[in-house]
C-alpha cells in the first residue's frame, strides 16, 4: 500500500465523518459538544463490532455495522436528553445525521485498525473544534458562547470585539464548508512544504 | 488478479452460507439485547426527558407572571384549545391559567408563529384576564443567528414592547411592523422574524378574545 494513497483514503474518510457535523461548528461550544458526542458514539461502536467482527462476514458486515451503531446513537441520544438537556437542545439534531457515516468509516476500514480509526476520529473532532473557534471569532467576535450549556460550566463567554450582525457567511451553513476548505488548504501547504525539506 | 473467480467461488459456497448463518444468529442476537437495553433506557429517561421540556415553560412562566398575582399551579392548570380558523393551525394551543383565591387572573398561551424565517417560533403569550398582553416569551426557535434572533441579542428588549398591548392598542391595521405601516420596530435587515411573532401574538389576543369564557370555565 503506498503511503499517498493511504493519505488520500485518509482525507475522504475525515471528510465524510465530517460533514453531517459540520454544520454544529458555528460556536466553539458546539463543535465541542458534537465532537465529544462523536467519539463517544464511536467508540461504543468500535468496542461493540470488535466483540461481534469475529462472526460478521461479509454480507452480515454492512447491516450490522449499521444497525449496531444506530442504537448506540439512540442510546446516547436519550442519555443526553434526560441528563444534558441544554446541549442536547443546542446540536441533538445533528448526532442521528452522523449514523451512516460513521458505519460508513467503520467498513472502510478494517475492524482490524481500530488504532488508525481512533486516530482519525480524533483528527476530525480536532478539525471541529478548530473550524468552531474560526467561525465564532470571524462570525460573532466572541468565543465560549453558550458555554453554560456544557456540563453547566460557570465560563461566560469571552468578547473579542463587538460586532452588530457579524460576519453572518461564518456563521451560516456555507460558511463550514468555506472555512473546512481553508483548513485543508492549509495542511495541504504545511504537508507539501515538509515532504519538499526532505 | 484476472484469473477468473468462478473455479474458487464453487467450493467457498458452503461455508460461505455456513458463517453467514453464524453472523445472523449473532447479530440477531446482538440486536435484541440492544433492544431491550433502549427500551429500557427510554422508559428510565422519560421522566426526565418531560421534566426537561417543561424546564422552559416554567421558566418562561416564572418571568411572565408575578409570584404576588396568583396562588394556584399554573403548570397544572391547564386547558387545550383547538382553534383552526383563529390560529392557522389544527395543533391544539395549550393554555396555563393563573388564578388567585379561585379568580381567574392571567392565562399564558403556548402557540407557535408559524411563518418564521426557518420554521416555526415557540412563544409563550401571557394575557391578564382584561384582555392586555403581559408579556411574550420565546421558547424555542431557529432562526438566523445575527439577524433573526435580535428579539435575544439586543440591549433594548425588543418583546417587551407587547407589554400593556391588546387588540384594541394599537387598532388592528397597525398590528405590524413599521415598515408596513404598522407600531412595532423590525430587526436590522429582518422583517420576516418579528412579523410572524407580531402575527402570532395578535392571534392569541383574537382567540383569548372569542374564547376567555371557555379558557376559565
Ligand atoms: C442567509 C440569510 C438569512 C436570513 N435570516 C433571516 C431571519 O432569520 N429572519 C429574518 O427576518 N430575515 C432573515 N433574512 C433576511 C430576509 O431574507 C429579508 O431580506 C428581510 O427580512 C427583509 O424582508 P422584507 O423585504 O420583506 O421586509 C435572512 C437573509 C439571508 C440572506
Amino acid at each position: 500500500m503506498t503511503d499517498t494513497r493511504s493519505h488520500h483514503l485518509d482525507d475522504l474518510l475525515l471528510l465524510t465523518a465530517l460533514c453531517p457535523l459540520l454544520a454544529a461548528s458555528d460556536t466553539l461550544v458546539g463543535a465541542l459538544s458534537v465532537g465529544i458526542a462523536a467519539l463517544v458514539t464511536f467508540a461504543c461502536t468500535t468496542a461493540l463490532l470488535a466483540l461481534l467482527g469475529r462472526w460478521l462476514e461479509r454480507d452480515t458486515r454492512a447491516i450490522g455495522t449499521l444497525l449496531l451503531a444506530a442504537c448506540v446513537v439512540a442510546l446516547i441520544e436519550l442519555t443526553a436528553r434526560a441528563w444534558l438537556h441544554p446541549a442536547y437542545q443546542a446540536t441533538g439534531v445533528f448526532l442521528p445525521l452522523v449514523v451512516a457515516n460513521l458505519a460508513f468509516v467503520h467498513l472502510t476500514y478494517d475492524a482490524t485498525s481500530p488504532a488508525r480509526v481512533l486516530r482519525l476520529m480524533l483528527a476530525a473532532a480536532a478539525a471541529l473544534v478548530i473550524l468552531g473557534i474560526a467561525r465564532e471569532i470571524v462570525g460573532r467576535g466572541s468565543l465560549l458562547h453558550g458555554a453554560q450549556l456544557l456540563l453547566g460550566a460557570p465560563a461566560d463567554e469571552i468578547t473579542l470585539f463587538r460586532v452588530d450582525m457579524g460576519f453572518l457567511l461564518a456563521m451560516l451553513p456555507p460558511g463550514a464548508f468555506i472555512a473546512l476548505g481553508l483548513l485543508l488548504a492549509l495542511r495541504n501547504w504545511l504537508n507539501e512544504r515538509r515532504s519538499a525539506a526532505e | 488478479m484476472d484469473t477468473p473467480n468462478a473455479p474458487e467461488a464453487a467450493p467457498a459456497e458452503p461455508r460461505a452460507a455456513g458463517s453467514w448463518l453464524k453472523g445472523l444468529v449473532a447479530l440477531g442476537i446482538a440486536l435484541t439485547l440492544l433492544t431491550a437495553l433502549l427500551a429500557y433506557m427510554a422508559s428510565a429517561t422519560r421522566e426526565r426527558i418531560v421534566q426537561n421540556e417543561q424546564a422552559g415553560v416554567i421558566a418562561g412562566l416564572r418571568a411572565l407572571l408575578d409570584a404576588e398575582t396568583y396562588d394556584n399551579e399554573p403548570l397544572l392548570d391547564t386547558i387545550e384549545i383547538t382553534a383552526p380558523a383563529i390560529v392557522g393551525s389544527e395543533r391544539p394551543v395549550t393554555i396555563y391559567r393563573a388564578r388567585k383565591a379561585g379568580r381567574p387572573v392571567a392565562a399564558v398561551m403556548r402557540t407557535i408563529a408559524p411563518d418564521g424565517y426557518r420554521g416555526p417560533i415557540e412563544l409563550l403569550v401571557a394575557i391578564a384576564y382584561d384582555g392586555a398582553l403581559i408579556g411574550v416569551q420565546v421558547l424555542h426557535h431557529n432562526e438566523t443567528p445575527g439577524l433573526g434572533n435580535q428579539f435575544e441579542t439586543r440591549a433594548a428588549a425588543w418583546l417587551d414592547d407587547f407589554a400593556g398591548r391588546s387588540l384594541a392598542d394599537p387598532p388592528q391595521q397597525r398590528w405590524t411592523v413599521r415598515k408596513d405601516g404598522g407600531d412595532f420596530d423590525a430587526f436590522t435587515g429582518a422583517t420576516i422574524t418579528p412579523r410572524a411573532i407580531i402575527r402570532a401574538v395578535r392571534r392569541s389576543l383574537e382567540l383569548y378574545a372569542a374564547q376567555r369564557a371557555q379558557i376559565f370555565d
